[in-house]
């Protein structure tokens, strides 16, 4: 399970990413002071992505981006400054993203999952439903008996899995599987879910979200 | 400048117009006393013409033959001297006829007074007046030339004219440089209101004399320091405002960020029912927590825009009483007690507002103490304290705790609900009240608020 490290003074907030990270299959832990995150840090570093807020008590965003860099911790800075100069400071830093408070959660998981992918940490196959699921290759297998998918039933399960026990709308499903240029009806999605509904055997695992979207249970 | 142009032109009038005035009077005297002169050269001429002519006749003799007569004036004098006998002309080789002459003829032998205004004959450019004179059957005149007098008045009147332009043109010339040093005072005060005009409000002028424009420099230049004044303060309050209402939406944004991320995790994603009933509880308490940045701000509106101040005696202890019940949770929840002290019974103030003020600093000394310790309200010798023996404020901190939403411990002023807020009321009801606040502080000793002025 992948390890997140979340450093937010805010109670609320930092509780809301981690409960969401958890239900999303990711092993969330919660600072809310930054000098407390850089102890701690020094007897356990080991995840694969730090998210920080820049104003801290303690020690600010920014010093303790050095210290989670040093140890090559991918970072997402979470910021309630929208001003450019924060951001072109967290940037240039090295960080590899930025989030600006208000923001949704399905997208900061989103970016999340970008650079884990970007950095390798995340999961290249998935068992999942009583299904083998291999990213890189693109292949479905059941018990070793490989399950034929289109190109994009295959992307839709993909965004499905990596965003497991959560619901994304058709919308969100449309832009993310087919890209925000694709001009389309969000019928072309649920046709594709019913697709994979048969094909995978997924009839009960993916729930339709009534006037919403569609969500993939699975237990983490 | 238009003013100097003006002032020029007044000074030139009022110069060329004495001059003029002046100058035609002393024309007018000159040329009378000139006349006048003339006239009694002439007189005396006259007089040995007369005279010799007289003795002549009275002589007798051969002489007395008109022709004699002739010859001898003739010979003796010139032209000027013309003789009549009755209607015979016995002598005259003037170009005047007897009836010219008589009209403008001086008699002084019959008391012919009126020598000012005596006519003149004119002739090729020569002006000549006559005396005239009868001696026995003879009427005799004598021409005496005046071309000389008149000439002599027109040429000084010339010379008078040439002067009087010359110093006319002096007087202008003085005027100007005079009236350039005087009123390069008023250019330049007019460049810097100009420059102020035009938003440089840093601009003064050089105060170089002790009159009246020095004094309107002085004064420009008090206006101005008002002006900048103003301004700056105006700018600081506008920045204020600003930074404020960025303080406020960074403010916002926490609260919003947890509602609307616990409603979205709520709407999408599949959680247990402990984990529901936690993002429930925090979109409960992030709300109220907006609510109260709420009614704060509109506090600090109202108060800003200008609530009433309503003062009356207030009854301390009625006062204290109040303050005691409003802050008996907040009491409870840290163990601290609050003790009051009053040397008067009454205070004359706006009783809302000092409430406020009270409840405010008490709140925050109870935040500031530790389980157990004691906040000390006391009212004495028109002072009031609020004084606590919690954890204190950095030094470095002490003026910026009163701004809009500075908190010296984000994170645990936030886990009591604060905002940042109530220092920066306490002060703008202070102001109100025409009331001042000090603050002393030790950390890990406590803090001391003293608020002067409040009566």
């Amino acid at each position: 399970m992948l390890r997140i490290l979340i450093v937010e003074d805010e109670e609320a907030i930092a509780r809301m990413i981690a409960v969401n990270l958890e239900c999303s299959g990711y092993s969330a832990t919660v600072f809310h002071d930054g000098k407390e995150a850089a102890e701690a840090l020094n007897l356990d570093a080991d995840y694969s992505l730090a998210l920080l807020d820049v104003m801290l008590p303690g020690m600010d965003g920014f010093q303790l981006f050095e210290l989670v860099k040093a140890r090559g911790i991918p970072t997402i800075f979470l910021t309630a400054k929208d001003d450019v100069v924060s951001k072109v400071t967290g940037l240039r830093g090295g960080a590899e993203d930025y989030i600006v408070k208000p923001f949704e959660v399905l997208e900061l998981m989103v970016r999340i999952e970008k650079v884990l992918e970007r950095t390798g940490a995340l999961k290249k196959s998935e068992n999942i439903c009583g299904l083998d699921v291999d990213f890189e290759a693109m292949r479905v297998t059941r018990d070793g008996e490989e399950l034929h998918l289109k190109t994009m039933e295959f992307k839709l399960l993909e965004v499905l899995i990596r965003n497991k026990n959560k619901a994304v709308s058709r919308e969100k499903l449309l832009s993310l599987v087919w890209g925000t240029d694709f001009v389309g009806e969000t019928r072309t999605v649920d046709v594709h879910i019913a697709q994979l509904r048969k094909k995978l055997g997924l009839e009960d695992a993916i729930k339709t979200i009534p006037k919403f979207g569609y969500r993939l249970e699975a237990d983490t | 400048m238009k003013l100097k142009k003006k002032m020029i032109l007044i000074v030139s009038i009022a110069t060329a117009a004495s001059m003029i005035v002046g100058g035609f009077v002393m024309m007018v005297i000159l040329r009378r006393s000139m006349l006048r002169d003339a006239y009694s050269e002439a007189a005396v001429n006259a007089v040995d013409f007369f005279a010799g002519f007289e003795r002549r006749l009275e002589n007798g003799g051969k002489e007395r033959d008109d022709s004699s007569l002739v010859l001898i004036y003739k010979g003796l004098d010139n032209w000027r001297n013309v003789i009549f006998k009755g209607e015979q002309e016995i002598y005259n080789i003037t170009v005047f006829s007897r009836g010219e002459m008589e009209r403008v003829a001086y008699r002084s032998d019959v008391g012919d007074t009126d020598s000012d205004s005596r006519e003149e004959l004119e002739y090729e450019d020569g002006l000549y007046i006559v005396n005239a004179k009868t001696v026995g059957d003879y009427d005799l005149y004598r021409l005496y030339d005046i071309t000389d007098v008149h000439g002599r008045i027109r040429s000084m009147i010339v010379t008078y004219v040439a002067v009087a332009v010359s110093m006319l043109l002096v007087v202008i010339l003085v005027a100007a440089f005079a009236l350039r040093k005087v009123l390069n005072p008023l250019e330049v005060l007019t460049e810097a209101t100009n420059d102020m005009a035009r938003g440089d409000y840093s601009r003064r002028v050089e105060v170089t004399s002790k009159d009246e424009l020095g004094s309107l420099a002085v004064h420009f230049n008090d206006m101005a320091e008002a002006v900048e004044q103003n301004q700056r303060s105006l700018r600081e309050s506008e920045e204020q405002k600003t930074l404020m209402m960025g303080n406020l939406s960074h403010e916002l944004k926490t609260p919003m960020t947890a509602i609307a991320g616990y409603a979205e995790t709520l709407l999408t994603t599949k959680l247990s029912e402990e984990q529901q009933n936690e993002a429930l509880y925090y979109i409960y308490s992030e709300t109220n927590r907006l609510g109260r940045l709420s009614n704060k701000m509109m506090r600090l509106l109202s108060l800003s825009e200008g609530d009433v101040v309503e003062k009356a005696d207030i009854d301390v202890v009625e006062l204290f009483q109040g303050i005691q019940e409003a802050v008996s949770v907040k009491k409870k929840e840290h163990s601290v007690e609050v003790e009051t002290s009053s040397d008067a019974e009454t205070i004359h103030t706006d009783g809302d507002l000092i409430r406020d003020v009270i409840i405010n600093l008490v709140d925050n000394a109870i935040k500031a103490s530790e389980p157990g310790g004691t906040v000390k309200v006391a009212w004495k010798d028109n002072v009031l304290t609020v004084r606590d023996e919690g954890i204190g404020i950095p030094e470095e901190e002490l003026t910026a705790i009163t701004e809009p939403f500075y908190m010296v411990d984000k994170s645990r002023s936030r886990k009591e609900g604060g905002a940042g807020l109530g220092l920066s009321l306490t002060k703008l009801i202070l102001e109100k009240l025409g009331a001042s606040m000090e603050i002393r502080s030790v950390v890990g000793e406590g803090t001391e608020v003293l608020i002067r002025g409040i009566g």
